[in-house]
């Protein structure tokens, strides 16, 4: 075979996961869902209270937003 | 129709979900202290109408007035914090993991403090002052409804919308579930409700509406409603 006469690795299926990467995939997409649940059940909760969809983004948003900027003025200074 | 203060009013209504038209040209108002129903079939747009009116969906076209505000584009939390409170059918106010007290605490917090003792002559009226500190994923349906209920009462609501309260729960708890809502209603709440329990919907009730083929016709009061000869063949079936 040309690839075992160029000494070439044997090749994987385009969509294979070692087990490591396969273990972070799944628990990304379980924690998201956790959250995503967990913040469904508060959401109407929230606008009963008067707390716009917008707002309820901005607690997700803010505070990486924030830490980025402090940082970003952190390494500058 | 009475003098009382005109507090929600849903025009012209209109809505499509996908090819399929739900609401053509809806009517609905509801006057302080009184309790409007809105009845009709399976499918009629009761439920849409009301998410509508708490500007949990967007229509199509039409406008909500809110305490003499025009919405063309009602938002939900805009209207809540105006005085609005919606208990959706499909979707519980109550997060599992918080008790009854953290979201009594939680809406007094907001919108302001009442006396304790009155809190718990309300929790007591509605049969749940044992439960005030479990969390409400521990409570069974008959119970959150009630537990929902305590939230609207401890807000004290300009207006109240409340999808099928009588849905799924038994005769005793149909019972409170009635007092409390006239309750509300007699503290000068304006209450729409939707069901199919016609015995308690025409205890509760004074003024009813029939939701039918994406519009609203009036009925009138208890006995105008049961009156109507095409709404008790098309309705009622009798």
């Amino acid at each position: 075979m040309l690839a075992g006469a160029l000494q070439l690795p044997a090749p994987r299926h385009p969509l294979f996961l070692s087990p490591t990467a396969a273990i972070l995939l799944v628990s990304v997409v379980a924690g998201g869902c956790w959250v995503f649940a967990r913040r469904n059940h508060e959401d109407v909760f929230l606008l009963a209270l008067g707390y716009a969809r917008v707002r309820l983004l901005a607690t997700f948003l803010l505070p990486p937003l924030l830490l980025e900027l402090a940082l970003g003025v952190l390494v500058r200074a | 129709m009475s003098g009382a203060e005109v507090v929600l009013r849903a025009d012209s209504i209109g809505k499509s979900y996908a090819s399929r038209t739900v609401l053509r040209s809806a009517y609905c108002q509801a006057s302080a202290g009184e309790v409007t129903v809105l009845l009709g079939r399976n499918g009629a747009g009761k439920s849409t109408l009301l998410k509508i009116a708490a500007g949990w969906v967007s229509a199509d076209h039409g406008f909500v007035e809110f305490r003499g505000r025009r919405h063309p584009r009602p938002r939900a939390a805009l209207l809540a914090r105006e005085g609005l409170f919606f208990l959706p059918v499909d979707r519980s106010p109550l997060v599992p993991r918080f008790t009854l007290a953290q979201h009594l605490d939680a809406l007094e917090a907001r919108f302001g403090r009442g006396e304790s003792a009155a809190r718990q002559g309300m929790l007591e009226l509605l049969g749940i002052a044992p439960l005030e500190h479990t969390p409400t994923a521990a409570l069974s349906g008959g119970e959150r409804r009630r537990a929902e209920l305590a939230l609207a009462l401890v807000h004290r609501p300009r207006c109240l919308l409340a999808d099928e309260p009588f849905r799924g729960i038994d005769p005793q708890e149909a019972e409170v579930v009635r007092d409390a809502l006239v309750e509300l209603a007699r503290s000068g709440c304006a209450v729409v409700l939707t069901g199919h329990e016609m015995t308690w919907m025409l205890e509760v009730g004074d003024r009813f509406v029939w939701v039918r083929k994406g519009s609203t016709e009036p009925l009138g009061g208890r006995a105008e409603a049961l009156s109507h000869w095409r709404f008790r063949r098309e309705y009622l079936g009798g």
